[in-house]
């Protein structure tokens, strides 16, 4: 080939990779501006506004952060279509029919992006990624996997929702109540290695002062509500060492793990407040904040409302722990779950994906997530290592809580990332109700489950499933107890 | 007189007992809005605010999308008050119009045939939910999706049922001897109903308006379906704090809550005096 | 007057123009509503989830979403349910409202008053009134204080998480708000009593029971017909009080047909199986309707021919 024709091969081959191409910057979010402003020069723009949909718990940090990013290089929000945070699923859905285009990128979990991946709506960013490396490697416990479906890349991770466990430090040390415990169980009292032994601190811390028949201080909390109960359940079902389907997609939940499972969740719930099976973060939150309770079980941005400033009566009086587990086959398992979290994801429909793209890339880089993780008045949450060893993310959760949440990490497996997870999710969420209402057998409601799950299965197409699940299973912890 | 003693008591114990029922929901919802947040959830309930404060509203009321703290959100209710003012008074003004001049036709000319108003009231059996998916697809399609255009077309759909049957009733009531009587004087048609039919049924008009307006400032199917940011409407507004496991801003929900409904309750106020009048839906004629 | 305006108007006068003219934009309005039905029946004749690629390439595969739809539990309960909701709210709201306007309709001190505070409720935006009363039928809340201190021991019903009174509560929601329109209608139906055949009872000496038996109540019939098909209408149709006050929970007891078919179509993804439901659902709807609508052609016959009696 003549040395004119391999020149321009090369150039049409480096034209044709453009995409890839590495973009320069020493961090990640440096990349992300780099890569934003070539892509505005190569536009000819000076300014781009961009639609996002989101939910009102991420806001407040987005407004802040995107006006710095703007004034980098021009990219900035346009429309901020709100929902409630559930609603998102539908949200999407809608416009993965309605294709208009109403919105660039959004913030979702990750149960939606099997659905949003084959419904087309979310666009595969792997090119990009490619030439602007994000700061994927240094999130931990595996979280990063969940923005990946089926060998593509589709989303950037923002949150990590894994559960976390904490105590009333100020009760626990009480040396009558010390000694008390320790004659009556023989152990601690202390974090909980098993939830036997969590169930042991309700029964015990719980505490009736008036003598009318209510509890004042509940032993526990964890939520119990319509759509959000189940990922408690399938917390336990973990450190049973239970796994939802087998390689067939045979569902595995009603056997002795999750039999037993489903029953000391309800048995549990003897020891937190009556209202808890309406009850959210909006509720669960401040009353534990406002020091009614011994212990709860939740999201890490607890954190965030127990130490708080002004509106806590319990900061500093909390001691984070690491998730209880169960005893199997002689060894613990200990198994948080991430509980929703939080994925930043680019719509096919939009006109300026790669702009949206650099725009996500630099939320989610180290130094621009620890700052989004600080806010107190949104809900991202600690997911890579270097926000263990940031000030600010110390300052405002504490260096216990984030060593503690980013042990728990390790051991957190997702929830079930398959397409129609909503559905699978609803059927097992509906039966729990009923069997924590009394109204049928756990047995009953794990079986009917079976069922639902099975229909589910066949009218999405069992082959598909199962190798959707085989590459999922891919995510899960392997550690039984974190280092 | 004196055997209208108990019957009088029994009356007026009956009816303070529903107004009190009637009235408690409203009354909370005033008293929260403007209790500081400490107040909202108390034990026993504070029946009157200890500390009252006007900042719900004025949370709810500067321009801006969110506030939001906690767990609690604050959503801004400007612009969704203003997109259901005009949505709701556009869709309805216009089914008043169409539905008014289609229950003259009918009831002067009988045009459409005997069963037209019967069959137009499928209309409204239809539950939205039954449509709100392919009307997606549909006004994907059309642009008309998130478009005052395309919701108030859908509004004024689902509202012509209503106006045609209440019109009716106040249409058949103005005597056809005058109407007549005027055409033989050499009024034109248009002129007949400027000067005879119009007057006489300001009243039905005026009733017909209120309730089909409530219908479309209500309404929250169609607008969560068919809008996103464009248009945003106050029900879509109220649904953001979703349902009971989401934002429980209790004050600023009461705030939002009582100023969706003033501009409905002023409505109402005002037409007071036609509103007996105008719900026999043409049954029962003087 | 300019020649074209005159021939307008002069167009406009012809009878034939002048009776069509409403018709042509609302027939196009019904035409325009009536192609996304058409869609409807086409998406419940494939088999299409959002998932899977585009609605117009979707396998036909006939009656099948149909005969899922029969069995689908869940689908039957709430249709159950949503008509247990109407006739149960509807049922309470005729009785009310019809007391209410009985008492209401005669002239007395502060009748006023009354009627003005009785058409409140139905102003307010269900979906206000859906958080209002999440407020006020939390655990710790104001009704159930109220209600503690009416009955002299400590009530505390769980009104929201308990399985069977968070249906009372979806009733009552809808009871609160449209017993003022039963109310309305029937203080115009008294009102609109013609008074020469409750006169001429009257001088044939007949009670007061006796005329209202037999005189008001034969002709209250067809009023009575509207505000039935009416409010049953709407109260099938419930949507806002389930999804905002307690989410179609606990469990699936307050789940109404309309909120099932929202998350089949947008949560679930599978549009082909809730465009069949909705059809069923319409069916059923419309069967309803047309025997209700039948009764009120009857009356409102039968009310014409003994009036020009």
């Amino acid at each position: 080939m003549t040395r004119l024709a391999l020149l321009a091969t090369m150039l049409i081959v480096g034209a044709g990779a453009a995409g890839a191409a590495e973009v320069p910057g020493k961090t990640a979010d440096e990349r992300a501006v780099n890569g934003a402003r070539a892509y505005m020069k190569a536009h000819g723009l000076t300014t781009l506004k961009l639609n996002m949909l989101t939910s009102p718990f991420h806001t407040k940090a987005l407004e802040r952060e995107i006006p710095i990013f703007e004034k980098a290089t021009g990219i900035g929000l346009g429309n901020l279509i709100e929902v409630g945070i559930l609603q998102i699923q539908a949200k999407a859905m809608a416009e993965a029919v309605a294709r208009s285009g109403s919105f660039d990128f959004w913030v979702g979990d990750p149960i939606s992006l099997p659905d949003a991946a084959e419904a087309g709506l979310a666009r595969p960013i792997d090119e990009f990624v490619a030439g602007g490396r994000p700061d994927v490697d240094d999130v931990v416990g595996g979280f990063a996997e969940q923005g990946r479906y089926k060998g593509k890349t589709y989303g950037l991770f923002a949150d990590g929702d894994n559960f976390i466990l904490v105590l009333r430090k100020d009760w626990l040390d009480k040396p009558d109540e010390r000694q008390k415990f320790r004659a009556k169980y023989g152990w601690g009292p202390a974090c909980p290695d098993t939830y036997e032994q969590w169930a042991q601190l309700a029964e015990f811390f719980t505490r009736d002062f008036n003598n009318d028949g209510v509890p004042d201080f509940y032993g526990a909390m964890a939520y119990r509500s319509r759509s959000w109960g189940w990922r408690w359940w399938l917390q336990r079902f973990y450190a049973k060492g239970g796994m939802p389907f087998d390689d067939d997609m045979k569902p595995l939940i009603a056997g002795k793990e999750g039999v037993e499972a489903l029953r000391d969740y309800i048995a549990l719930t003897k020891y937190m407040p009556k209202d808890i099976l309406g009850w959210a973060t909006p509720q669960a939150y401040p009353f534990y904040a406002a020091g009614n309770a011994f212990s709860i079980m939740t999201y890490p941005s607890i954190a965030l409302a127990a130490e708080h400033p002004e509106k806590s009566t319990v900061r500093g009086k909390n001691k984070y722990c690491l998730v209880p587990g169960y005893v199997v086959n002689g060894k613990l398992v200990r198994r948080s779950i991430q509980g929703f979290g939080n994925i930043f994801y680019v719509s096919s429909y939009s006109g300026h994906a790669e702009a949206a793209y650099w725009l996500m890339q630099w939320l989610t880089s180290k130094e621009v997530s620890a700052r989004l993780v600080t806010y107190t008045d949104s809900v991202f949450d600690p997911f890579m290592k270097s926000h263990l060893t940031d000030p600010r993310v110390i300052r405002s959760r504490t260096k216990e809580m984030v060593e503690t949440h980013l042990r728990n990490a390790q051991v957190s497996p997702p929830l079930i990332l398959l397409q129609g997870a909503v559905e699978y999710d609803d059927a097992l969420d509906e039966k729990i109700q009923e069997a924590l209402l009394g109204r049928i057998p756990p047995e009953e409601a794990l079986q009917r489950t079976v069922v639902a799950w099975e229909k589910i299965t066949e009218q999405v197409g069992r082959q598909a499933q199962i190798e959707a699940w085989k590459a999922l299973k891919r995510a899960y912890p392997k550690k039984n107890v974190p280092d | 007189m004196k055997r209208r003693w108990p019957f009088t008591l029994f009356r007026h114990g009956v009816l303070v007992g529903w107004t009190a029922v009637t009235l408690f929901p409203v009354y909370w919802m005033l008293n929260t809005s403007f209790k500081r947040s400490e107040e909202w959830v108390t034990w026993p309930p504070h029946w009157v605010p200890q500390r009252p404060t006007l900042e719900n509203y004025v949370r709810v009321l500067t321009p801006g999308s969110t506030v939001f703290e906690l767990g609690r959100q604050t959503l801004k209710v400007l612009k969704p008050l203003g997109d259901s003012l005009f949505t709701a008074t556009a869709s309805s003004l216009i089914a008043l119009a169409l539905g008014s001049a289609l229950a003259y036709s009918w009831a002067r000319f009988g045009t459409g045939g005997p069963s037209y108003p019967y069959s137009v009231l499928t209309i409204r059996m239809l539950p939205p939910i039954v449509i709100a998916v392919p009307f997606v697809v549909y006004y994907a399609t059309l642009h008309l999706l998130d478009t005052y255009t395309g919701l108030i077309l859908v509004y004024v759909a689902t509202s012509l049922p209503y106006v045609i049957w209440m019109m009716l009733a106040f249409i058949e009531d103005v005597p056809r001897e005058l109407e007549s009587a005027a055409r033989v004087m050499g009024a034109s048609r248009l002129r007949v109903l400027s000067a005879v039919v119009l007057p006489l049924t300001a009243s039905g008009l005026v009733v017909t308006f209120l309730f089909v307006f409530i219908l479309n400032w209500s309404e929250l199917l169609l607008a969560l379906t068919l809008t996103n940011t464009q248009v945003s409407t106050i029900p879509i507004t109220l649904n953001k704090f979703q349902s009971v496991n989401e934002g429980r801003d209790y004050g600023p929900q009461a705030a939002i809550g009582t100023i969706a409904t003033l501009p409905v309750v002023v409505l109402g106020f005002v037409i007071q005096k036609h509103l007996v009048k105008g719900f026999s839906f043409g049954l029962l004629r003087k | 007057m300019p020649p074209a305006r005159r021939s307008i108007l002069a167009w406009l006068e012809r009878e034939s123009v002048f009776k069509w003219l409403p018709f042509v934009p609302v027939q196009a309005l019904v035409v325009f509503l009536l192609l996304p039905t058409a869609l409807l029946v086409y998406l419940s004749l494939v088999s299409w989830r959002i998932t899977r690629g585009v609605w117009w390439r979707a396998p036909f595969v006939g009656v099948d979403n149909f005969v899922l739809a029969v069995h689908d539990d869940r689908f039957v309960w709430a249709v159950i349910r949503t008509f247990g909701f109407a006739a149960a709210a509807v049922g309470l709201e005729l009785g009310l409202g019809f007391g209410l306007a009985l008492l209401c309709r005669e002239r007395f001190r502060g009748r006023r008053f009354y009627t003005t505070i009785f058409l409140l409720p139905m102003m307010i935006v269900p979906a206000v009134v859906g958080y209002d009363l999440s407020m006020l039928l939390i655990d710790q809340g104001p009704l159930n204080q109220v209600l503690t201190v009416l009955a002299g021991r400590s009530i505390t019903v769980r009104w929201i998480s308990d399985y069977n009174m968070a249906k009372a509560a979806i009733v009552g929601a809808d009871v609160w708000q449209w017993t003022s329109l039963m109310f309305l209608i029937f203080l115009s139906g008294f009102a609109g009593l013609p008074p020469d055949p409750i006169r001429a009872a009257r001088t044939m000496g007949a009670s007061r029971w006796q005329i209202f038996r037999h005189v008001e109540l034969p002709l209250l019939k067809p009023v009575l017909a509207i505000a039935l098909v009416l409010r049953s209408m709407e109260a099938l149709k419930i949507f806002d009080y389930p999804l905002l006050l307690t989410e179609g929970g606990p469990g699936t007891s307050t789940e109404t047909i309309a909120v099932y078919l929202w998350r089949v179509g947008w949560d679930f993804t599978r549009v082909s199986h809730a465009a069949a439901m909705s059809l069923i659902l319409m069916l059923v709807v419309v069967l309803y309707t047309v025997i209700a609508i039948h009764v009120l052609r009857r009356e409102r016959g039968r009310l014409a021919g003994e009036v020009t009696r």
